[in-house]
């Protein structure tokens, strides 16, 4: 055989041979792309938590890649994080925990989107799809307040890094500025603050606090029931464990008095009931809640959405979550009408 | 490629290193902060009891990291370990920029005058180098005061009949009693002790630009996730760099002070980050490395003058090497006395520092720090049983009945409690590492048993259904109230460093840490160590000609 | 099978014969079918395994985590078992615990022999209270010498004791603790309200 004959025939036996080897690898992911999650992504251990998470959930019709993505992907980062895990999958090194980037939650949110469109729309209105800038480029708050690491607590629960990494504060009074400016536009209280999309809760509830501190979700039945005071007595607080939700960021002061810092738990008329009594859970909105309990007029006869308070009015002195009567009926409450 | 020569390197970011990079550049001075850590990151290990920089049963959070370090420990019957800095022995600081101060208890106290004159106050105690500092309580008076405003202590003395003498009040309102703290008021009250709040480094109001403390559970051992705590990392570091004249290097480990055949330190050899080595060229050169390390680098930095390391040539460095025996009592309340609201610590009684009949010295009392449940499980009295259904029991039905009083002893010094060098072991960077031998003065057992006995009366009469008292080893000493190893003193025969802290015999090196103290108070150390940094950095910025030093 | 194989060669021009074009696709199928085969048989091989271990064999497990529940043992509330500390010691021996692999190798075998030589079974097959009978002794160290070497009883109880607590009373990131279950049991409650003081006490 000539000199290049012989090359001839290696170039091409290469090229089949290579042709070989990236067919099988399509062959591979194509079988996780499209396998049934329990012969493929879950049979290694390392998945057979948030497997069983989700086989007990109401998400266990909806197939892994409709969230996660397929494994037939040109996505570079997720080709390499799967290969780093088969790596440590057969040298059983111990693995990292398995957790979502900021940008994967983000790319979940959208799929949520596809199948619950008018949740998603009550959410977008509200004050918890505030996004990066709005928490942290507010110039009035900046000159207020100092960057902390507490700050992601509530505010950019999901974000991967440091304080200081999302923020710089050039000098202590003036604006602060985002690291990565693309960050502006992101919401920094995503759907999976509040929910488990892999939800094993026993009642089927989605809602589970994502605790930034031990990078999991607690489910409501986990949360603990804050005990509260107002005037020195104890405040009726809602046995509605969403309740305990809501406050472990619109929290009491460390001395658990209702209605500090930013507890809105409700006392005086409206004690004992749940944030959800009033607030849409994912709007927020209150609007129209009155009528929930109140014929039109109160007690006294006024109409209740008109009384002065704050939910008449911002900038009543009459807060609702406080409200009663003898605020406006100098401590008498008036016989009924 | 030689780097550029600058005034001043500064040889560690804690208690002390951040007051005098501040002062020196603020005076004018280019500085250079060497720092082996990082900058601390709350949000790497956040409220983690087992990386918690008091039970760092995996590690501390704010370093030094077991990979790199190494400490030898010579045991009792002579032989030796080599110990890690999540293991006791290892006697640990933090490090990174701040120090111990970023995750201390943050107490801020100032020593009593007489803890500045042990010896003549109480005469010679057989086998210690008990002996007086070199300045007085009157010295240091306006440097404490500057330190407190400065960094940010809360605090009230109105009720403390003990407290130092002082010129201006402190300057934020003392923290409220915690639940057992009321108890402890009303109970030593009608013992006819003084309670009164404990001052801390921490912010009880707004101040300094950074906000009021939110109570953590988990505030000893950790950082503070609002700043609340007053370090040298949030408060004169800042400052320092803020000048244009310092500049911090991080995770840069100093390994020798280079000295001069006619004595006078030239430079600093230094590893940085990627492990380069590298010399720092200065006119003059400050060691606050705590009590251990700072020991360490001035014996690892030998020179023609100084064979046995940088102002060694009587072997005084290392030695008198102490921290603070911790005991009391325990008691088990009627009702619950736990509070979510932390840190827990929030009253104490100088009434024993000073003035015990037949005893020198004493300490500080003071109800404790919420005690997390892993650490929990070593609060037990005598005889209880470690483990089994016992131990659960004791763990769910005491946890939040469970009262402390407790506080530092203040040791007698001794000669052969010392820091050395290793003649084998080394680091990750090669360099020679500590070697730790001796133990307590026999005497601090009996100012134990003393104290103990004090707290236990108080417990009592606060009520408690069952007290037992607290013990401390006979051990060495050291920990992160470690002291000593550089005593300040007028002869050069018996001491490390002038009043000044100048090293006798090199004119431009000098010590800003704890090894400069002579004795250790009855308190927790780290506002004398800032009163000091400011004291010494005051004589360097006074004798400063501009271009050297002398 | 819906996937289309790459081709690796150059696309069909006019100038590639017909046996070649029926080569390549020869080698595609047989890639295709080769790689999904084999992830087939490589995925179904762990199985079983709900939590491997990293540093224990099935034989060590059984005997530590009889020794571990003695130690915290469960009643109406987890224990050391259940909590998952010997999820937490197996991960931490290949983590920052790796300095007491040899401790945790040796003991289990010295007191699997101790068992064995005292009661005549393994460790973790005898009663509740014989069990608790050998514990106490290997924390007084009253073993058969022979039987323990380096650790001594004492030393080994002591690391395990110290571990055990570690996985039980620590945060369930290290992998024991498991739903917070030793501070539900003290009352100590998780994820803890954190308040923020800063504000002045008003609503809005």
């Amino acid at each position: 055989m000539s000199p290049m004959a012989r090359r001839r025939l290696l170039l091409v036996g290469g090229l089949y041979a290579a042709g070989f080897l990236v067919s099988a690898a399509v062959g591979s992911l194509g079988y996780f792309h499209f396998g049934s999650p329990g012969r493929t992504c879950a049979s290694c251990h390392e998945m057979t938590g948030a497997h069983a998470a989700w086989s007990g959930s109401v998400h266990s019709t909806l197939h892994c890649r409709e969230c996660h993505g397929g494994s037939l992907t040109l996505d570079a980062h997720a080709l390499g994080a799967h290969v780093n895990r088969l790596v440590r999958h057969f040298t059983r090194a111990p693995g990292e925990v398995i957790r979502l980037r900021e940008e994967d939650v983000l790319r979940i949110q959208q799929s949520c989107r596809r199948c619950h469109p008018d949740t998603y729309a009550k959410w977008a209105s509200s004050g918890h799809a505030s996004t990066y800038a709005r928490f942290f480029l507010d110039p009035a708050h900046n000159r207020a307040e100092r960057m902390a690491p507490d700050c992601l607590r509530c505010h950019g629960m999901f974000f991967d890094g440091n304080i200081e990494d999302l923020v710089s504060t050039p000098s202590t009074s003036g604006p602060w500025a985002l690291r990565d400016p693309a960050k502006a536009a992101e919401p920094a209280i995503p759907c999976t603050a509040c929910h488990q999309v892999h939800s094993a809760s026993p009642d089927g509830r989605l809602a589970h606090l994502y605790v930034r501190r031990e990078g999991a979700h607690f489910p409501l039945a986990e949360l603990p029931a804050v005990p509260l005071t107002s005037g020195g007595a104890q405040v009726r607080v809602s046995a509605d464990p969403r309740q305990r939700l809501c406050v472990q960021c619109h929290a009491p002061n460390a001395f658990r008095l209702a209605g500090t810092g930013d507890d809105r738990t409700p006392v005086g008329v409206h004690e004992g009931l749940s944030c959800l009594d009033c607030h849409s859970g994912h709007s927020g909105s209150a609007r129209a809640s009155c009528a929930a309990c109140h014929p039109a007029d109160s007690h006294c006869g006024v109409d209740v959405e008109r009384m002065d308070t704050s939910f008449h009015s911002k900038a009543s002195a009459h807060n609702i979550h406080s409200v009663s009567c003898g605020d406006c009926h100098g401590g008498v409450r008036p016989a009924r009408r | 490629m030689p780097l550029p020569r600058v005034n001043v390197v500064v040889v560690g970011a804690g208690a002390g290193g951040g007051v005098v990079a501040k002062e020196l550049a603020e005076a004018g001075l280019t500085v250079v902060l060497m720092e082996r850590g990082d900058w601390p990151h709350y949000d790497r290990h956040n409220d983690d009891e087992l990386v918690s920089q008091r039970s760092p049963a995996l590690g501390n959070p704010y370093g030094p990291d077991d990979a790199r370090y190494r400490r030898v420990v010579v045991n009792p019957g002579g032989s030796t370990s080599v110990v890690l800095p999540s293991e006791g022995a290892y006697s640990n600081n933090a490090g990174c920029v701040g120090g111990g101060t970023v995750s201390c208890g943050a107490m801020a106290w100032r020593y009593m005058p007489q803890d500045f004159r042990m010896r003549s106050t109480y005469g010679a105690v057989e086998g210690s180098t008990l002996e007086d500092w070199p300045l007085g309580y009157d010295d240091l008076e306006p440097y404490y005061e500057k330190a407190e405003y400065e960094f940010g202590v809360a605090g009230d003395y109105s009720e403390n009949p003990f407290g130092a003498p002082r010129r201006r009040p402190f300057p934020m309102p003392a923290f409220p009693y915690n639940r057992e703290g009321r108890q402890v008021v009303e109970a030593t009250r009608r013992l006819g002790l003084h309670p009164f709040p404990i001052p801390m480094l921490r912010n009880s109001v707004p101040y300094n630009g950074r906000p009021a403390c939110i109570h953590m559970r988990s505030c000893v051992g950790f950082a503070c996730p609002v700043d609340a705590k007053s370090g040298s990392q949030n408060t004169v570091i800042p400052r320092a760099l803020a000048t244009g004249n310092c500049e911090l290097r991080t995770g840069c480990v100093v390994a020798e002070i280079k000295v001069d055949d006619r004595g006078r330190a030239r430079a600093v050899r230094y590893f940085d980050p990627e492990g380069r080595g590298w010399e720092q060229e200065c006119d003059l050169v400050v060691v606050s490395a705590s009590a251990t390390e700072t020991a360490r680098l001035l014996l690892n930095s030998k020179s023609k003058l100084f064979p046995n390391g940088a102002g060694n040539n009587h072997d005084w460095v290392g030695r008198n090497f102490q921290g603070h025996g911790y005991t009391g009592a325990f008691g088990i309340s009627e009702g619950e006395v736990y509070e979510e609201a932390g840190p827990g610590a929030t009253v104490a009684i100088c009434d024993y520092n000073h003035g015990n009949p037949g005893l020198v010295g004493g300490g500080m009392l003071a109800n404790e720090f919420i005690v997390l449940p892993y650490s929990f499980c070593d609060v037990r009295p005598p005889g209880e049983p470690r483990w089994g259904k016992a131990h659960k029991d004791f763990q769910r039905r005491y946890y939040k009945r469970i009262m402390r009083l407790y506080g530092p002893v203040q040791e007698i010094p001794n000669f052969s409690a010392r820091v050395e060098v290793d003649p084998a072991v080394r680091d990750a960077w090669g360099i020679p590492v500590c070697r730790l031998s001796g133990g307590r003065h026999p005497y601090d057992q009996k100012l134990g048993e003393f104290m103990s006995a004090n707290a236990e009366r108080i417990l009592k009469e606060m009520g408690a259904t069952r007290t037992w008292r607290g013990r401390f080893g006979t051990g060495l000493s050291g920990g992160q109230h470690q002291a000593g190893t550089c005593r300040m003193g007028n002869d050069p025969a018996t001491s490390v460093t002038n009043r000044f802290g100048q090293v006798h015999g090199i004119d431009n090196l000098f010590v800003a840490d704890a090894s400069l103290h002579v004795t250790n108070g009855g308190f927790n150390p780290v506002l004398t160590i800032m009163a000091l940094a400011y004291w010494v950095s005051g004589h360097i910025a006074s004798g400063w000609k501009g271009g050297g030093f002398r | 099978m819906g996937v289309q194989p790459q081709d690796p060669t150059p696309p069909a021009t006019p100038g590639v014969s017909r046996r070649t074009a029926i080569r390549m696709i020869a080698v595609g199928s047989a890639g295709v079918a080769a790689g999904v085969g084999l992830t087939a048989v490589v995925a179904r091989r762990d199985r079983g395994a709900a939590r491997p271990r990293f540093f224990f064999s099935p034989r060590e497990e059984a005997t530590l985590a009889a020794f571990c529940e003695q130690l915290i043992p469960g009643d109406d509330v987890p224990g050391a078992v259940e909590a998952g500390v010997i999820d937490f010691i197996d991960l931490q021996l290949v983590g920052p615990h790796s300095r007491f692999q040899g401790l945790y190798r040796a003991g289990i075998l010295s007191l699997q022999n101790t068992s064995l030589r005292l009661h005549g079974l393994p460790f973790e097959d005898l009663d509740g209270p014989v069990q608790t009978e050998l514990v106490s002794r290997v924390e007084k160290g009253s073993c058969p010498a022979d039987l323990w070497g380096d650790p001594s009883a004492s030393a080994f109880f002591g690391v395990v004791l110290d571990h055990t607590r570690q996985g039980f009373y620590g945060s369930p990131r290290h992998g024991g603790n498991r739903g917070y279950a030793s501070y539900r049991m003290m009352g100590l409650a998780y994820p803890n309200l954190i308040g923020q003081n800063r504000y002045p006490a008003e609503r809005g």
